[in-house]
């Protein structure tokens, strides 16, 4: 723009002086215009004295022409260029001292013109105009000058003005340009910061969704638990390893559904197991329900499952979901218990049982007070003893030596003396109730042989042996209690409870027979009883 | 003087607990029934409950015969068409589906419980 506002500055001097040129030689021209009237005058007159080559009437023409204030130089010429009168202002420049063949110079204020009629050449005048004066041309310039400057300076401000706009204006383009570059720049920045924000915001989830899945995967099969879930819109099933391994379903293989699972709930638990996992899908309470499974080895399990369902906000189901536990072990030792508690009620009663009769056997029996209760205490002793005893071997059976000890050793809060009793047999263990019975049989003939028999005395001697017979009806166990060297007895005059129990009730327990004898050398009974399984546990 | 129902009533007891037998025998006694014979086995009392020979107003059971359950000699029984009542030390809930409807006593039992157990459960049945 500066060059386009350049090259006009420069057009418009380069008119300026066009146009100063042109208003020279049109001031020129004015001036030679009314110099050739001079001249044409001058030129007429001038053909006599030419023709006669007079000097002095051509010095006459010239000097009525200098009269003319319009001219500065003027000559007459010869035709063969010898001048016949010259003129020239003081102060200015002579005419030419001689012209050639084709007269003299000519140009702006200069006038020259032949004389002669036509085609004969007499001679030649010279006119020359006088210059414009150097003031008037000063200021005839100068106005001219100071108006294309003017202009050309208008048009330089404008121009500059003009580019100082495009200037700006460039600027504020660029400005804008780089403005919606930058824009455009920060969009991408905070596109791509949010991206990365986004995506690690899914990384931190995805880890922490992992790392909670993780737990839950430890928790489950740390605690042997199968998880499960059901989609209650598609009923989509989803199990794992360890609730289809609960099932019977080892190992991988094909998808397994609800019919599936249901198929191997055992068939007397099917329909609750069914209506529970419905009642807790319509209400969104707690599922809990208990069940056995038949698998197809026939083999029991016992499993619980623990569920909950999940609701949309219109409150319809849409999701199920819990864990597996295999709960046979529970069972089993459940079982177990109830049946150890059945068993120790049933030993508390019978136990009890046998209390009240030894109470009431006793006091049919007794004849005071006291005999009642120095007896029915000391049977109650003998009672508990054998149970500690059997307790020793957590109610197992215990050994028929051992029954024999106790009920001799501690015998009356006396220790017996050594050598009063000789025990002797093959190792027989008693089944609970067999040496229950027994250990009180023993201690009913221990006392009496205390009261009346071979312990009455400090000689006395009891020998108690017993074997395992073979016969035609299976094994036979014999026991012999045989007393010596106690006082002379006889058979009491009624029978007491020992009698009673050693001759009626054990002999009915155990199917066998009892022989109580009283004869010269002391007491003697001989138990014969068949080895059943009752009363014995292991030979 | 209104004549004891239970007087006369033979009776088979199976009991393996021999002092709880005893006992039991005693109070029958004292009730005037006829004890035919205390089985202590489960085999003995089938023996006694099959015999046709032994003649039998009623029976009283001991449910549990050291680890064995007594109900083959029930079935017996119930196949003659002898009343029969039981005695346990393990409450009611201890009988079998099949005898549940059957008088129980619950040990250990005073003379006055086996007395109204046995008018109800025996002495009834032996009216008809």
């Amino acid at each position: 723009l500066a060059t386009i506002s350049i090259i006009a500055a420069v057009g418009l001097v380069l008119t300026g002086i066009a146009v100063a040129a042109y208003d020279e030689s049109q001031v020129a021209r004015q001036r030679l215009d009314a110099a050739s009237v001079e001249a044409g005058l001058l030129a007429e007159s001038e053909a006599g004295p030419l023709a006669a080559g007079d000097a002095v009437a051509a010095r006459q023409a010239l000097a009525a022409v200098v009269t003319y204030p319009e001219l500065e130089a003027a000559g007459v010429y010869r035709a063969d260029g010898a001048p016949l009168a010259v003129w020239s202002r003081r102060g200015t420049r002579p005419p030419p001292a001689a012209v050639g063949r084709t007269g003299p110079p000519t140009g702006p204020y200069v006038l020259a013109r032949a004389v002669g009629p036509a085609g004969r050449q007499l001679g030649w005048v010279y006119l020359r105009a006088t210059r414009e004066p150097a003031l008037r041309r000063l200021t005839r310039y100068g106005g001219i000058g100071l108006l294309i400057l003017m202009t050309a300076l208008l048009v330089g401000a404008l121009a500059s003005v003009n580019a100082a706009l495009v200037n700006a204006h460039r600027r504020l383009r660029r400005a804008m340009v780089d403005r919606s570059r930058a824009e455009a720049e920060l969009r991408n920045v905070q596109r791509r910061q949010s991206e990365e924000e986004m995506q690690s915001m899914r990384k931190r989830g995805m880890a922490a969704f992992r790392r909670y899945a993780a737990d839950m995967e430890f928790a489950l099969a740390a605690g042997q638990l199968g998880g499960w879930s059901r989609d209650l819109r598609t009923n989509r099933f989803t199990a794992s390893a360890v609730f289809r391994a609960h099932y019977g379903y080892e190992g991988g293989g094909r998808w397994l559904g609800t019919a599936d699972f249901l198929a191997r709930v055992h068939p007397e638990d099917r329909a609750d197991h069914v209506r529970a996992v419905e009642t807790a899908i319509a209400t969104g309470g707690l599922l809990e329900t208990e069940f056995r499974t038949l698998l197809p080895d026939g083999s029991v399990r016992w499993l619980m499952i623990l569920g909950r369902a999940e609701h949309d906000d219109q409150g319809q189901p849409i999701r199920m979901a819990g864990v597996s536990m295999d709960i046979s072990q529970r069972k089993r030792s459940e079982d177990r218990q109830r049946m150890l508690l059945d068993e120790l009620n049933h030993r508390v009663k019978n136990t009890l049982a046998s209390v009240q009769s030894i109470a009431l056997q006793t006091g049919r029996t007794a004849e005071t007070a006291e005999e009642f209760e120095s007896a029915f205490l000391a049977r109650i002793n003998a009672l508990a003893r054998v149970h500690d005893l059997l307790t020793k071997v957590a109610w197992e059976g215990a050994s028929l030596a051992d029954i024999i000890a106790q009920t001799l050793a501690p015998y009356d809060g006396r220790a017996l003396p050594a050598g009063r009793a000789g025990v002797s047999g093959p190792d027989v263990r008693l089944g609970p109730n067999a040496a229950v019975t027994l250990a009180m049989a023993f201690h009913e003939l221990a006392t009496n042989a205390a009261k009346y028999g071979a312990l009455s005395n400090d000689s006395g001697r009891i020998e108690i042996g017993w074997r395992i017979e073979r016969g035609a009806e299976g094994e036979l166990l014999e026991i012999n209690w045989s007393e010596a060297g106690g006082p002379p007895i006889s058979p009491p005059k009624r029978r007491g409870f020992g009698t009673q129990f050693l001759q009626r009730a054990l002999a009915r327990e155990f199917d066998g027979r009892v022989n109580l004898r009283f004869t010269a050398p002391g007491l003697n009974c001989r138990m014969r009883l068949p080895l059943s399984a009752k009363l014995r546990l292991a030979a | 003087m209104i004549a004891d129902p239970l007087s006369g009533l033979r009776l088979l007891v199976v009991e393996d607990e021999a002092l709880v037998a005893m006992q039991l025998e005693d109070m029958l006694g004292e009730l005037g029934c006829v004890v035919v014979d205390v089985a202590g086995t489960v085999s003995r009392g089938v023996a006694l409950a099959a015999d046709a020979e032994v003649r039998l107003d009623g029976a009283i059971l001991d449910v549990n015969l050291g680890g064995e359950k007594v109900y083959p000699v029930a079935e017996r029984l119930a196949e003659r068409g002898v009343p029969f009542v039981f005695c346990t030390g393990y409450g009611l809930s201890g009988i079998s589906g099949e005898f549940a409807h059957v008088p129980t006593l619950a040990k250990p039992y005073d003379a006055k419980e086996l007395r109204d157990l046995l008018v109800s459960g025996l002495a009834a049945a032996r009216g008809r």
